[in-house]
């Protein structure tokens, strides 16, 4: 344990408090969406339900390249992305790389959406990388959770910068927290339940703190690093290394070639390129990239899922006129190195997605764990200046963001599945119903008589939404459990049984509540009698 | 303690400001002496993904040494020899 003098452990004690009342509502509304968007991709299958499974790079690609590759622009040639689509169709983006009006350089071609099944185009589009892919209105729902997270839904940078000094406010919490225990491992067990409430309450906090330390640390330092490296630390470092030549970076950290050769030679047979890749990985690749189509330096890059319980994926590089294997390229750089592994380490720690559905469920037990940290951290602020009268509103503030946030993400599913019915597209209804179900919960929180009032209201707009959300699903249109099942959609069971769940922790809630005030009244009664 | 007396303490700025742009600049030097490693990729990636900490350490040292004046001249020395280091790397 780390012995501090008194100054320093009451210095502490203030950066504590004082660092959480200052970001702590805004860093509990990424924790929240971010315990959520730790299920995007379960959430983006049980929004759309019909998905299919199959992978289309498996299922025979090679004459669909060749003839796509035929119809494009020719300038689009000199990247093609494959994968698939939300829906589970094969995704191919032929494009260029363009600098945008702010100079920063943008992937720009042709998608095209093709059902393997019946070789049927579904979707084809031209424009910019970031336009084509934000319309995707079936994705809508998860992407808007996990932008919320990201960026808060504020523009570039500013959104990212944000978000990553909040990162950087959960790492003085985590940190200040650890120092200032002067019994770190007793107060892990010591709960004081039949003491007084404010005491209760303090051990509740400590216990949930302490266990979840290690977490809240990674996910802080992990979030932080995504968020400024993603608004500024690329960009600065590519001045300093390379005189501002992002594109020189790239070429580094990616391993492609400075120069490029304009010989045309045409592809090898790209299904027998992924059969070799799923020979070496014993996996079929979920993602390609043919980086300069039908000339000589052509290369083609399989993204391979690691099999579970390992970290990362294998990138295997082919070369795409001969249809040789060359090597297994790391993530970064050509060769494997220390700041590649260490990077392979980051995704999947801040993700929670190193061993499937089970370290995602802990990772989201979690971020729940840390939710509660900071709303008991609040709460024991205010236990302490409840006779002030200046806290009274931001008591007000705290109790509309912690369950107005997750209402008004329940109102933004509703907006998703009512969108067709009211003529809306999906992108336009899922930040319309959840600004909507904020606005709402803002103007209670001002109009309501007492804090009851607020956690009542918005506690049981929460049990109803979490109740009637599967049901909501399954009359606009959305699929059976029996038909996901057939499908081997399970996303589809598993969200709607967690939203029975969370029905059931709502309707826990406002039990809880209306018990305590009645005991309130009665002790008030008692006192005034 | 009132706004005025936060803003008008050194340590506050030293802490806050200060302790980010010596985090920024501590990073961009960093690629001039981290060993680049044989993809030559470390000076560039590590930096990077190490600035969260840099950051954290220089934060608590300046929130929590007792001497302010320590503080300004650990802050001046490693935001000089990192600004020299960048400097030479541009000249050359």
């Amino acid at each position: 344990m780390i012995k501090l003098a008194q100054r320093e452990t009451k210095s502490l004690v203030n950066l504590h408090g004082w660092s959480a009342i200052i970001t702590g509502l805004l860093l509990y509304a990424v924790v929240v969406t971010g315990t959520v968007a730790v299920l995007a991709e379960e959430i983006l299958h049980w929004s759309i339900g019909e998905v299919h499974h199959e992978n289309p790079l498996a299922s025979g690609i090679d004459a669909t390249v060749r003839r796509l590759a035929e119809e494009v622009d020719e300038q689009y040639l000199e990247e093609v992305s494959l994968g698939h689509t939300s829906e589970g169709y094969l995704s191919l983006f032929f494009h260029t790389h363009q600098k945008n009006e702010k100079g920063q350089l943008e992937d720009y071609g042709t998608l095209f959406e093709i059902d393997t099944l019946t070789n049927e185009t579904i979707r084809e589009k031209t424009g910019s990388g970031a336009d084509i892919f934000r319309n995707d209105d079936a994705a809508s729902l998860s992407r808007f959770f996990v932008d919320i997270h990201t960026e808060l839904h504020l523009p570039r940078p500013w959104g990212l910068l944000l978000t990553g000094i909040l990162g950087l406010a959960m790492m003085v919490a985590a940190v200040s927290g650890f120092l200032m225990h002067r019994h770190l491992f007793a107060d892990m067990f010591v709960l004081r339940r039949n003491k007084n409430k404010v005491l209760a309450e303090r051990d509740l906090h400590t216990v949930a703190g302490t266990w979840g330390l290690p977490f809240a640390f990674i996910l802080a330092f992990t979030g932080s690093f995504f968020s400024f490296a993603g608004s500024f630390g690329l960009p600065v470092m590519a001045m300093v290394a390379f005189g501002g030549d992002q594109e020189a970076l790239i070429r580094t950290v990616m391993g492609a070639p400075a120069s490029q050769t304009e010989i045309k030679r045409d592809v090898a047979d790209i299904d027998a390129m992924i059969n070799d890749a799923y020979q070496r990985a014993e996996q079929y690749p979920e993602f390609a990239l043919i980086s300069h189509y039908g000339k000589e330096d052509s290369k083609i890059l399989f993204n391979v899922p690691k099999e579970e319980k390992k970290l990362g994926s294998i990138q295997l590089e082919y070369s795409a006129p001969s249809g040789e294997f060359e090597r297994e390229k790391p993530s970064i750089g050509t060769t494997p190195s220390f700041g590649s592994a260490s990077l392979d380490l980051i995704g999947p720690l801040h993700f929670g997605n190193f061993s499937g559905l089970l370290s995602k469920f802990v990772w989201v037990a979690l971020g729940f764990a840390s939710c509660y940290v900071i709303v008991s951290g609040f709460g024991l602020w205010m236990a302490r200046r409840r006779e002030t009268e200046r806290w009274h509103l931001y008591e007000r503030l705290v109790i509309v963001f912690a369950a107005g946030i997750p209402a008004a993400m329940l109102f933004s599913c509703l907006g998703y599945y009512l969108a067709n019915s009211v003529g809306l597209t999906q992108s336009t209804a899922v930040p319309m119903s959840f600004v909507a179900a904020a606005f709402v919960s803002i103007l209670w929180g001002a109009l309501a008589k007492n804090c009851f009032q607020i956690k009542f209201a918005l506690y049981s707009v929460c049990f109803i939404s979490c109740l009637l959300m599967p049901l909501i699903r399954l009359f606009s249109g959305g699929i059976s459990w029996g038909s996901a099942l057939a499908i081997d959609n399970y996303a589809v069971v598993m969200i709607d049984i967690v939203l029975l769940l969370c029905a059931g922790f709502s309707f826990y809630l406002v039990q809880t509540l209306v018990k305590t005030e009645r005991v309130e009244k009665i002790i008030f009664k008692q006192q005034a009698a | 303690m009132s706004i005025k007396r936060i803003l008008l303490s050194a340590r506050f700025w030293l802490a806050g400001p200060v302790a980010f742009l010596l985090s920024m600049i501590t990073m961009m030097g960093m690629t001039v002496w981290f060993p680049k490693g044989e993809a030559a990729v470390d000076n560039i990636v590590m930096p990077l993904v190490l600035f969260p900490i840099i950051w954290a350490i220089i934060f608590f040292y300046a929130y929590l040494d007792s001497k302010i004046k320590r503080v300004a001249l650990c802050f001046s020395a490693l935001a000089g020899s990192h600004i020299v280091l960048l400097a030479f790397q541009f000249i050359k």
